[in-house]
C-alpha cells in the first residue's frame, strides 16, 4: 500500500476532515450546547433555529442541536460496528467460497442464500426478546444481515479474479491459497469491496431508523440519525428545519467516507 | 364472474357510446350544477374480512355498517333508533326481548325475515365459524354453551315466532344488549347466499346486503367502491349516490392526498398539523367514549403501597399534556369512565358522577411519596413505562417521564416494545408501569367497571378488591337500572382512591373534513363513521 | 450446462426445505400469536379458533401438516385476512413486480451511464458529477426521499398525484425513490469496476492498435467490467420485484412488500411461511441466473459442474 500517495491524496483528506468534524460534533457538541437530549420545554414546542437552540426544538420542545449529536454517536456508531463486522466476515466467506470453487462454493453460498431468505424482521424481534432492548442487539442484527452481501460480492470476484495470470503464476511458483487471497486477490477486489462498504453503511443506519418504529431500536429518548429524519418528515411542511439538519448530516457523512474510501483503494491499486 | 362485469362494462359502453355520439343533441345543463353525491372516505388501514361474523375492528365494523343494518341503528345523538327492527318489547324481569321487524329487503330482492336473524347468530356461534367475537352473544341463554361444543344450537334462545317477530331471551338482565345489536357482529347475513357461496364475504360480486349502501368493488389496499342501494327500506334518506373508501395507510399520504382534492374525510389527522388546522376549515374534532390511562403492577414495589400510585398520579400536569402533546382537545381524566356514557337518568354518567375524584396536587404527592419511604424520590426503585412504539404513546410517556423527574425526583425508564411482545408482556405482567387505553364495546359504564375485577382478563394490574368485584356483581345482578348504576358509581370511587390505573385523559377523535361534507355521524365508539344521511352541499 | 442447472435445483431445494424449518422454528419461538389482542377473548372462543386453524395441533404436526399443503401447491389460508395466501400473492406480486421491473431497468440505464461517464474520465468534473449524485443516492433512505418527492412534485406543484396505484403517474414516484439507492450503486460499482478494466494491458493494445473509444468499450471494457453489477443484480431484482413496504405503504402502491412486515407484525404464521418461500425461491433463481451470466460474461470463470474437462486438468495437476 503507498501511504504517500494516501496521505498526499486531497479526496482522503477532506473526507477524514469531515469525518473528524462529525466525531468532535458527537463527543463535545452536548457540552457545547448545554443542553441535553431529553430536556422537554413544552412552551417551546416546534421553534425555529435561534440563538436559545442551534437547530431549532422539536415537537415535545427538546433542543435539535444536542439530540443530533447524540443522532451521531448513534448512528455512527452503527455505521462502523456493522461494516467492521460485514468487512471481516463477508470478506473472509467471500474469499474462501470464491477461491475453494466446487461444491465447497456451493454450499456456502446456498447457506448464504438460506440466511438471506430469513425474515429479516422476525429474527430481529426475537433477538430483541432475548437480548433486550438497545444497541447491542441492533449491531448484531444489522451485522448478521449485511455480511451477506458483501459475502457475496467478494465470492463474485474472486471467482474472477483467480483466474487471472498472475493467480496462475503465483500458484505456479507454490505460494499457498492464504498468500494468494490475501496478497492478490482480496486487493483486487478492493473497489467493489469498498464500494459495497459504502453502501453498507447508509442502509444499516436506515433499516435501524425504521427498526425504531417498530419499537425494535433504539429506546426513546435516544434517536439516531434516522429517527431525527423520520420525525423531521412528519414537520416537514410546516417545520422544515426539523429534517433538514439530520439529512445533511447523514449526506456529509456518506460524502466523507465514500472520499476516504476512494482514497484507499487508489493507494491499495498501487 | 368476470364475464358478466365484461359484458355489463360493455353495456355500459355501448350506452355511453350512444350517449356522446348522439350528435348535435344538446344535452340540458341546470342552471346551478349541482356537486356529485359523492364522498371520499379515508379508512386508512385494508380491512381484514368484510364477514361480519369474523370481523373484529373498528375499520372492518365501519364498512360494514354502512352496509348492513341491525335490529337497531345509532342516530345522529347516540340514541338508539328502530332499524330493521320497527319497535321492541322487553318484558318485566328484563329477559326476553321481542322484536317486530319491517318490511325490508335485501339487495337482492330477498324479504329479510326474522329466520335471517336467527341463521346469522347462530352462525356467529357455531363453533366451526370461529368467530372471535362470538362473545358478544354471550348474553343469549345457551349461547355460550353452544360456543363452546357443549350445548346444541337448538338450545340457543332465539326463536323467530313468526317471519317478522324475533323472540330472544337473555341468562341475566342487561340493558346494554339492546345497543348490541347495532353492532356489526350481529348483523344478519342472507342466508340463501351464505348456503349457496360461503365465500360471498370474499369477492364483491356475490355480496349482499340490507343497509344503506351496497359494495361494487373492493381492490385490496385501493378502495372499497359503494354506490346507493336502492332497495334499503329507508333509502328515501339516503343523500349519497357513491361512497369510495380509501385503504390508504399511511396518514401523512392521505393529508397530501386531501390537499390535492382527492379525498373529503380522513379518519385520523397527522399530529404536526393539528395545531395549524385546528379550530379553523378541515379539522373537525368529535367525541370519543374511550380513556388513555397507565396500568401499576401492583405485585411489584413499589406499585404495591397505593400511596406510590397516588402520589403519581397527582403530580403530572394533564392540561399541559393534551395542550402541548396530544393536541387534539382531549379531556384531562380525573376519574375513570369516560365522557359520552349515559347513565339511568339519561344524562352523562360523569356529569352525575362528576370527573373530580382527586386533584393534581404537588404537595400531596410529595407528602406521600415521603410517606410511603421515598422523600424527594430518594431510593426509589429503577421502574419503566412500558409502551408500544406508535409515536403518540412515546412521546406522552416521555413527557410524563420528564414530569415526575421534576415535580417529584422521581426517575423512570421508558421501554418500547413492538406491539405484539408489548401486549404479551402486558398480559404476563411483566412491566411496572404500562400504557393503556381501552374503549367501550357497547355504551353503558359497565364495559369499564368490569375490567378490573378480581382475575380479570383484562384487568392486568394485579389488583384485586372484594368490595369492588361484590359492587360489580351487585350491578350485574340488579334489574333496577338506579341500584346498577348506583353500585358502579361506588365502584369507580374504589378504583380511584386505590389507583391501580392511573387516568390520564378522556379520547377525542379529530378526523379531517372538508366543509363540504355534511350528515356524517361519527360515533364516540365502536365505528368511525355512518354515511347513512351523509351528502355534500 | 444442462448437469449444472439440474445440480442448483437440487440444492435449491433442500435449501428452501432448511428456510421453511428455520422461519418455522424461529416464528413460533417470539411471543404473540395471530390471535392475541388487547381485549382479550373469553377461553371457549379462543379454543374455537386454535381448531379452526389447527394452532392446537403439536408444532411438529403443523409442521408437516403445512409441508403437505405445500407440496400440493397449497399455502394455506391467511391467519389475519380473509384471502389465501396464494390469493394475497397472485394478487399482489404482479404490481410489485412492474414497479420492480421499471426501478431495474431505470437504475441499470443511469446507473451505467454514470459510471461510464466517471470512470472515462475520471477526476474531472464528470466524474465529480457523478459521485455527488450517487452520494445522494446512499445517504437519502427511501422513505425521506419518498416524503420529499411527494412534498415537491404532489403537495408543492401539484404535478403528480400524491398516491394510488393506476396509470403512468402514479409510477413516477415511487420508481424514483426505489431507484436512488441502486443507481447509485451501481454507478459506483461500474466506475470502480471500469477503471480497473481500463488499466489492463490488452486495452493498451486496443488503443494502441487504433481501436475508437467506443470500440474499446463496447468490445471489450463492458463485459470485462459488469461482473460486479451483476453480481448485485441478482438479490437486487429479487428485493425490488417482492415489494418494498416503506414505498408502498407511503405511496398506496397495492404490492407485496408491505404484507412481509405486516405479516411478522400479525404473527400470520401462513402468511411468513407463504411469503418466505415465495422470496427464497425468487432470489434462488435470480441468483442462479447470474452465475449463468457469470459464465458468459468471463469464460474463465468454473463453477461446480460447470466445466467437467477443468476440474479433470485441476485434479492431474495436484
Amino acid at each position: 500500500m503507498d501511504y504517500k500517495r494516501l496521505k498526499g491524496n486531497r479526496r482522503v483528506a477532506l473526507g477524514l476532515a469531515i469525518i473528524t468534524a462529525l466525531l468532535l460534533l458527537a463527543v463535545l457538541g452536548p457540552g457545547l450546547s448545554g443542553q441535553t437530549y431529553h430536556q422537554q420545554d413544552l412552551g417551546l414546542t416546534n421553534q425555529p433555529p435561534g440563538a436559545g437552540h442551534w437547530f431549532g426544538t422539536d415537537s415535545l420542545g427538546r433542543d435539535l442541536f444536542t439530540r443530533t449529536c447524540y443522532g451521531a454517536r448513534i448512528s455512527l456508531a452503527i455505521g462502523l460496528v456493522t461494516s467492521a463486522i460485514c468487512l471481516v466476515l463477508g470478506v473472509l466467506y467471500g474469499g474462501v467460497s470464491g477461491y475453494a470453487g466446487g461444491r465447497v462454493d456451493e454450499v456456502m453460498m446456498r447457506l448464504v442464500e438460506v440466511i438471506s431468505s430469513i425474515p429479516f424482521l422476525l429474527y430481529v424481534i426475537l433477538l430483541m426478546v432475548v437480548m433486550g432492548p438497545g444497541l447491542k442487539a441492533v449491531f448484531i442484527a444489522l451485522g448478521a444481515v449485511y455480511w451477506l452481501t458483501m459475502a457475496r460480492m467478494v465470492r463474485g470476484q474472486v471467482l474472477a479474479l483467480k483466474e487471472r495470470e498472475y493467480v496462475i503464476a503465483a500458484r505456479a511458483v507454490g505460494a499457498g491459497p492464504w498468500h494468494i487471497l490475501s496478497r492478490h486477490l482480496i486487493p483486487n477486489a478492493g473497489g467493489p469491496i469498498l464500494v459495497t462498504m459504502t453502501l453498507i453503511i447508509p442502509e444499516a443506519i436506515f433499516t435501524e431508523a425504521w427498526l425504531s418504529f417498530l419499537g425494535l431500536g433504539v429506546s426513546a429518548p435516544m434517536a439516531s440519525w434516522g429517527v431525527l429524519a423520520s420525525e423531521g418528515l412528519e414537520g416537514l411542511r410546516n417545520y422544515p428545519w426539523q429534517l433538514f439538519f439530520p439529512a445533511l448530516l447523514i449526506s456529509l457523512t456518506m460524502l466523507a467516507f465514500n472520499l476516504v474510501g476512494e482514497g484507499i483503494k487508489e493507494a491499495l491499486e498501487n | 364472474m368476470k364475464v358478466r362485469v365484461i359484458l355489463t362494462l360493455a353495456v355500459l359502453a355501448v350506452f355511453a357510446l350512444a350517449g356522446c355520439g348522439g350528435g348535435g343533441q344538446t344535452v340540458d345543463k341546470p342552471a346551478q350544477a349541482k356537486a356529485p353525491q359523492l364522498i371520499r372516505y379515508n379508512l386508512c388501514t385494508e380491512p381484514e374480512t368484510l364477514d361480519p361474523a369474523q370481523a373484529t375492528g373498528q375499520p372492518e365494523g365501519t364498512v360494514l355498517s354502512n352496509m348492513f343494518e341491525g335490529l337497531v341503528r345509532y342516530g345522529p345523538n347516540n340514541e338508539i333508533r328502530p332499524g330493521i327492527a320497527r319497535e321492541w318489547s322487553v318484558s318485566a324481569d328484563g329477559l326476553i326481548y321481542t322484536f317486530k321487524l319491517r318490511e325490508a329487503k335485501w339487495s337482492n330482492g330477498d324479504p329479510v325475515t326474522a329466520r335471517d336473524f336467527v341463521y346469522s347468530w347462530l352462525r356467529l356461534l357455531d363453533p366451526k365459524t370461529a368467530s372471535e367475537y362470538a362473545y358478544q352473544l354471550f348474553y343469549l341463554k345457551g349461547a355460550e354453551e353452544y360456543n363452546s361444543g357443549q350445548g346444541k344450537s337448538e338450545e340457543v334462545a332465539v326463536r323467530a315466532k313468526d317471519e317478522l317477530t324475533l323472540e330472544v331471551t337473555l341468562k341475566a338482565p342487561a340493558p346494554q344488549f339492546l345497543g348490541l345489536t347495532a353492532y356489526p357482529s350481529l348483523f344478519p347475513v342472507n342466508p340463501r347466499v351464505d348456503k349457496e357461496s360461503p365465500d360471498w364475504a370474499k369477492s364483491m360480486d356475490k355480496y349482499v346486503v340490507n343497509g344503506p349502501f351496497r359494495p361494487v368493488k373492493w381492490d385490496h389496499n385501493q378502495r372499497i367502491d359503494l354506490v346507493k342501494n336502492e332497495k334499503y327500506w329507508d333509502a328515501g334518506s339516503v343523500r349519497l349516490e357513491r361512497l369510495e373508501i380509501y385503504l390508504v395507510d399511511n396518514i401523512d399520504t392521505g393529508y397530501n392526498m386531501y390537499q390535492a382534492g382527492q379525498l373529503d374525510f380522513q379518519e385520523e389527522v397527522p399530529t404536526q398539523e393539528m395545531a395549524r388546522l385546528k379550530g379553523g376549515n378541515g379539522v373537525k374534532i368529535y367525541p370519543d367514549a374511550s380513556v388513555y390511562f397507565y396500568r401499576f403492577n401492583v405485585t411489584k414495589k413499589p406499585f404495591n403501597d397505593p400511596r406510590v400510585r397516588r402520589a403519581l398520579a397527582m403530580s403530572i400536569n394533564r392540561l399541559e399534556l393534551v395542550d402541548k402533546v396530544t393536541q387534539a382537545n382531549q379531556v384531562p381524566a380525573y376519574s375513570f369512565v369516560p365522557i359520552g356514557i349515559p347513565d339511568e337518568t339519561g344524562r352523562d354518567f360523569r356529569q352525575n358522577a362528576g370527573n373530580q375524584f382527586f386533584k393534581e396536587d404537588l404537595a400531596e404527592a410529595k407528602r406521600l411519596l415521603a410517606e410511603a419511604g421515598y422523600p424527594d424520590g430518594r431510593g426509589f426503585p429503577r421502574v419503566s413505562i412500558l409502551t408500544n412504539a406508535h409515536a403518540g404513546h412515546q412521546k406522552v410517556a416521555q413527557a410524563v417521564q420528564q414530569m415526575w423527574k421534576q415535580n417529584l425526583g422521581v426517575e423512570v425508564g421508558v421501554t418500547v416494545q413492538e406491539w405484539q411482545v408489548y401486549n404479551d408482556s402486558q398480559d404476563k405482567l411483566n412491566f411496572e408501569i404500562c400504557r393503556a387505553g381501552w374503549g367501550p364495546d357497547y355504551l353503558d359504564p359497565m364495559t369499564f367497571i368490569d375490567l378490573f375485577v378480581t382475575n380479570g382478563g383484562n384487568n392486568d394490574t394485579g389488583w384485586s378488591n372484594r368490595e369492588y368485584d361484590a359492587l360489580v356483581a351487585k350491578a350485574n345482578a340488579a334489574a333496577d337500572p338506579k341500584v346498577r348504576m348506583e353500585a358502579m358509581r361506588q365502584a369507580e370511587k374504589i378504583l380511584i382512591s386505590e389507583m391501580p390505573v392511573m387516568p390520564i385523559y378522556f379520547y377525542t377523535n379529530p378526523n379531517l373534513v372538508r366543509d363540504s361534507v355534511k350528515g356524517v355521524i361519527v360515533p364516540p365508539f365502536a365505528i368511525s363513521a355512518d354515511f347513512k344521511q351523509a351528502y355534500i352541499e | 450446462m444442462a448437469r449444472f442447472v439440474l445440480r442448483r435445483l437440487v440444492t435449491m431445494a433442500l435449501s428452501l426445505w432448511l428456510i421453511i424449518t428455520v422461519t418455522f422454528v424461529i416464528m413460533h419461538s417470539v411471543p404473540g400469536g395471530p390471535f392475541s389482542s388487547e381485549k382479550k377473548a373469553p377461553p371457549a372462543v379462543l379454543q374455537n379458533l386454535n381448531a379452526r386453524y389447527h394452532l392446537d395441533d403439536p408444532h411438529w404436526k403443523q409442521y408437516l401438516d403445512y409441508l403437505g399443503g405445500l407440496a400440493a401447491g397449497d399455502l394455506g389460508p391467511s391467519f389475519k385476512y380473509d384471502r389465501t395466501v396464494n390469493e394475497i400473492i397472485s394478487q399482489c406480486f404482479p404490481v410489485s413486480a412492474l414497479l420492480g421491473a421499471v426501478t431495474v431497468l431505470f437504475s441499470l440505464a443511469v446507473g451505467l451511464s454514470l459510471g461510464v461517464v466517471a470512470a472515462w474520465r475520471p477526476n474531472c468534473w464528470p466524474d465529480y458529477a457523478a459521485l455527488g449524485l450517487s452520494t445522494i443516492g446512499f445517504s437519502v433512505p427511501s422513505f425521506i426521499l419518498s416524503g420529499l418527492l411527494m412534498y415537491l412534485f404532489a403537495f408543492r406543484l401539484n404535478w403528480l398525484p400524491p398516491a394510488m396505484w393506476g396509470g403512468w403517474q402514479h409510477l413516477v414516484m415511487p420508481v424514483l425513490a426505489l431507484s436512488a439507492l441502486p443507481t447509485a450503486f451501481i454507478a459506483r460499482l461500474m466506475r470502480s469496476s471500469l477503471l480497473e478494466v481500463l488499466r489492463q494491458d490488452y486495452i493498451r493494445t486496443a488503443r494502441a492498435k487504433g481501436l475508437s473509444p467506443a470500440g474499446i468499450l463496447f468490445n471489450h471494457a463492458l463485459k470485462n467490467s459488469l461482473l460486479p453489477v451483476v453480481t448485485y443484480l441478482g438479490p437486487l431484482v429479487a428485493g425490488v420485484f417482492t415489494g418494498s413496504f416503506v414505498v408502498e405503504t407511503i405511496f398506496a402502491v397495492p404490492g407485496l412488500g408491505r404484507y412481509f412486515v405486516t405479516g411478522v407484525l400479525n404473527r400470520d404464521y401462513t402468511l411468513i411461511l407463504g411469503l418466505t418461500i415465495f422470496y427464497a425461491f425468487f432470489l434462488m433463481l435470480m441468483n442462479l441466473l447470474v452465475d449463468l451470466v457469470y459464465l458468459l460474461l468471463d469464460p474463465r470463470i468454473r463453477l461446480a459442474g460447470s466445466g467437467g474437462d477443468r476440474d479433470g486438468l485441476q485434479k492431474a495437476q495436484g
